[in-house]
């Protein structure tokens, strides 16, 4: 019995730290994802703010997205063949 | 306060590389397999070879090229200093100029580069045989379109982010600069034809595509009005809301094709024409939050999963290629899918898997505004074009597995074959190639096994990409049921993403002649005036749709007539924004330097021009536009009623009329690198005579940021980055300000 749990142990470390592994690689994703659509946009635009024009009120999240999508319409990325 | 002084960390690592044993041992291991993979592929005569020596040789190619000639080119060439700051940097405001993840820039602009070019050309160029396309791939990438990515996106980064044909301006010329912006609005229009072409030909008389790609249309129009009222900002749940209704889409599509709606759905070419010019047009004067910017995640999504899933299958299914290595067109020029021989057709061909001048309107723009650090746009300039490279040579790899039979049936003309499959087996029986042969049987299996009414003649690539697709995946995922599906989903994600393509295309076209035609009629610069938007829509719709309206009703088959145009086009960007690269290098002192964009631009001029010459000068009917156009004329003025592939005197002057309109094309083509190119070399030898550095870009100013330069942070860069953190948090606690900004990830 306490042999067996003695051999457990290590194997449930292991499972641990690969399941800890795994969440991490998923959340880094997650991140990689939202990054690279832009989704966190305004967090940086946010933080941008806090950082270097404190005394500028950021505008709220509607108002930006509405104001980036629109930047679009004067100069839309240009998409390879 | 601020009286106690915090001395910043270092902002560079040393780059420097200590060759220890293991790292050499690893090196030659990685040139060993890349010299094994490539004599496989160009000794194996005869034999069936398998797609895994083509990865090993592109990766291992691209592994040496990215570590030893793009560092060289960073460090020696362009001399990137991240102790200089990047306009991300000095000019960050939170919106485009933004400080970004060098591997988030990397995700970006490998979406933005990558399309349906690397995807449709390697499949018409495996006429040839693999051989050819491969070299060219890998080869050209290396030194040429992943040098041009590289180089511009660097000189337009140290010029804040001017775009090419700003940078033709200041460096060449008045006259070279107007030339090359005529000539990019010239190429724009042409290559939206041409791939506005490739979805017409794997759309028609088939409901399946045709209802799953309309479907497309509300599926965005819900996305833009989610992220307009319900959730702005919220990308990647919409999208992946998006990706599922539309696998229901390719699902429902196989539904209606078997149902009584399929006649709703079966169209033909020149009605889907006019349906995409009716789309393209109210896309281009729609809001962009509508339609372009949905589509616009949606495809990138669609994109980056599909090249992922190809990936993975090519591995685990380790097809064999049925092409040989040469087939007879490659010395014979009499190739179905298009005319001409090896040199120069193949290199105009296979135009964005090698060398693409439309990625250098990207590596100038957008991209530059985001990097981080210098040293990172190796990482980003040539990193990205090297995956670019290997969706092409997976593009090859899928063509080249497919029965022959079946590709020569789908990618020669109506015209040969007479558009039935007893035609398409006749004529492919006929092309007198060693193992090549098939059956009506056979076309109409292969045609059923997809759910499509036919097979033959399906040119433009996407339809075999697809078939090859279909097999790949088909055989690890569903097995032989869910071929159908695979093909459509192949079919409904290259005609997904060229319709971005074309989307936004013509929205850039439309500003682009705005502001040209602004400098005559200044009102057309203000581009919220709706008037100027909706004409000068127009005017870059009907170029591209008249262009499309001729290329589908061409009796000699669109595609081989028009994609040489498109390929030509491509190259010649691709040539104005090497001569640019050229040109500042040889005003900036670095002549010695100059031949590493020197080398890819002379022998993009010598390919293109001679395509040009040979398109415009040979007397070979089926190579030459004028030929062809004398041969039909005198034809119709001898009285003839029909001639070759024209069956009456309507399409006779049909042939008259297109090749007068490609013929012209081309020339105007030729004659505008020309003058780029004459006007590139005067200043170059200007300024080499005058021995002054003449330097346009903007002063260095000093770094106060850090981060790793490659996809992975070294060790010592990891350490750096840990003593930035505890820099900033002992500052920001100095300050007292206690905001803590929210911080990104990684």
């Amino acid at each position: 019995m306490n042999e067996k749990t003695g051999a457990a142990s290590p194997g449930l470390q292991r499972a641990g730290a690969a399941l800890r592994h795994t969440l991490r690689m998923i959340g880094w994703i997650g991140w990689y994802v939202k990054e690279v659509v832009g989704e966190n946009d305004y967090q940086h635009y946010v933080a941008h703010l806090r950082k270097h024009h404190p005394e500028v009120e950021p505008m709220s999240r509607r108002d930006f997205e509405r104001a980036k999508i629109d930047r679009m319409e004067a100069d839309p990325k240009s998409r390879c063949c | 306060m601020g009286t106690v002084e915090l001395q910043p960390p270092p902002v560079e690592a040393e780059h420097k590389t200590r060759w220890t044993p293991p790292r050499v041992a690893v090196w030659v291991a990685i040139a060993l397999l890349g010299g094994i993979a490539w004599s496989v592929l160009a000794l194996g005569r005869g034999e069936h070879v398998n797609a895994v020596w083509f990865i090993f040789a592109a990766l291992s190619s691209y592994a040496i090229a990215y570590r030893f000639y793009a560092r060289f080119i960073v460090t020696k060439v362009l001399r990137a200093d991240d102790k200089r700051a990047t306009p991300a940097e000095r000019m960050e405001n939170g919106l485009d100029f933004t400080r970004t993840d060098r591997r988030v820039v990397y995700g970006h602009h490998f979406a933005a580069i990558a399309g349906a070019g690397p995807l449709v050309g390697p499949v018409l160029a495996a006429q040839m045989g693999y051989l050819p396309g491969t070299i060219w791939i890998i080869v050209g990438v290396i030194f040429a379109g992943a040098v041009q990515d590289l180089v511009v996106l660097f000189f337009s980064m140290r010029r804040n982010g001017r775009s090419l044909g700003q940078m033709a301006r200041d460096e060449i010329g008045p006259l070279g600069g107007v030339a090359a912006l005529i000539a990019v609005l010239a190429i724009m229009v042409i290559i939206l034809a041409v791939l506005a072409l490739v979805v017409v030909n794997s759309l028609a008389a088939s409901p399946w595509g045709v209802f799953s790609i309309a479907m497309t249309i509300p599926i965005a129009l819900f996305m833009g009005f989610y992220l307009r009222y319900l959730r702005p900002g919220r990308v990647s749940e919409v999208s992946l809301i998006g990706c599922a209704l539309l696998i229901l889409a390719i699902v429902a599509g196989g539904w209606v094709a078997d149902s009584a709606l399929a006649d709703v759905f079966t169209l033909d070419k020149v009605t889907l024409v006019w349906c995409l010019i009716i789309y393209g047009f109210l896309a281009s004067v729609l809001p962009v939050w509508m339609l372009l910017a949905p589509r616009d995640y949606l495809s990138t999504f669609m994109k980056v999963g599909t090249i992922a899933l190809l990936a993975l299958g090519i591995l685990i299914a380790m097809p064999a290629t049925t092409m040989p290595a040469f087939t007879d067109f490659a010395f014979n020029g009499k190739g179905p899918a298009f005319a001409g021989s090896m040199f120069p057709f193949v290199f105009i061909t296979i135009a964005c898997g090698a060398l693409s001048g439309f990625h250098a309107l990207i590596s100038s723009g957008t991209t530059p505004k985001m990097v981080e650090k210098e040293r990172q746009v190796k990482l980003i300039g040539y990193g990205g074009m090297l995956t670019e490279s290997f969706v092409a040579i997976m593009a090859l790899v899928a063509a080249c597995t497919i029965d022959q039979g079946l590709y020569f049936a789908m990618n020669s003309a109506a015209g040969m074959t007479g558009g039935t499959a007893e035609g398409a087996a006749t004529f492919v029986n006929g092309l007198g190639l060693a193992g090549v042969s098939t059956t009506p049987d056979a076309l109409n299996q292969a045609a059923a096994a997809v759910q499509e009414q036919t097979l033959v003649s399906r040119t433009g690539g996407a339809p075999t990409l697809a078939i090859g697709i279909s097999e790949i995946l088909g055989a690890i995922f569903g097995g032989a049921t869910a071929k159908a599906f695979w093909y459509h989903f192949a079919i409904m994600f290259e005609a997904l993403f060229i319709l971005t393509t074309v989307d936004a295309g013509t929205r850039v076209g439309r500003f682009m002649l705005q502001d040209t035609l602004g400098n005559v009629i200044p009102k057309f610069k203000d581009t919220s005036w709706k008037a100027g938007s909706i004409i000068a829509s127009a005017v870059i719709v009907a170029g591209w749709g008249s262009i499309l309206l001729m290329g589908v009703s061409d009796p000699l088959g669109g595609i081989n007539t028009l994609f040489p145009l498109f390929g030509i086009a491509n190259q010649l960007l691709a040539a104005v924004a090497l001569a640019v690269c050229v040109t500042i290098l040889c005003k900036t002192g670095r002549v010695r330097y100059a031949w590493v964009p020197g080398i890819p631009l002379v022998w993009d001029a010598v390919v293109t021009l001679t395509a040009s010459w040979q398109k415009i000068f040979s007397s070979e009917p089926s190579i030459g536009y004028w030929a062809q156009h004398q041969t039909y004329k005198a034809a119709i003025a001898a009285g003839k009623t029909s001639l070759g592939a024209a069956k009456d005197p309507d399409q006779m002057e049909q042939v008259v009329r297109n090749t007068f309109v490609q013929g012209t094309l081309s020339v105007i083509f030729a004659v505008l690198i020309i003058i780029v190119l004459v006007d590139a070399i005067r200043r170059s030898v200007s300024a080499i005579r005058s021995g002054r550095v003449n330097d346009t870009e903007h002063p260095a100013e000093p770094s106060r940021v850090f981060a790793p330069s490659g996809l992975f942070a070294t060790a010592e860069e990891k350490e750096l980055q840990q003593r930035w953190r505890d820099y900033e948090a002992a500052r920001s606690e100095l300050a007292g300000t206690g905001s803590s900004p929210a911080s990104a990830g990684s």
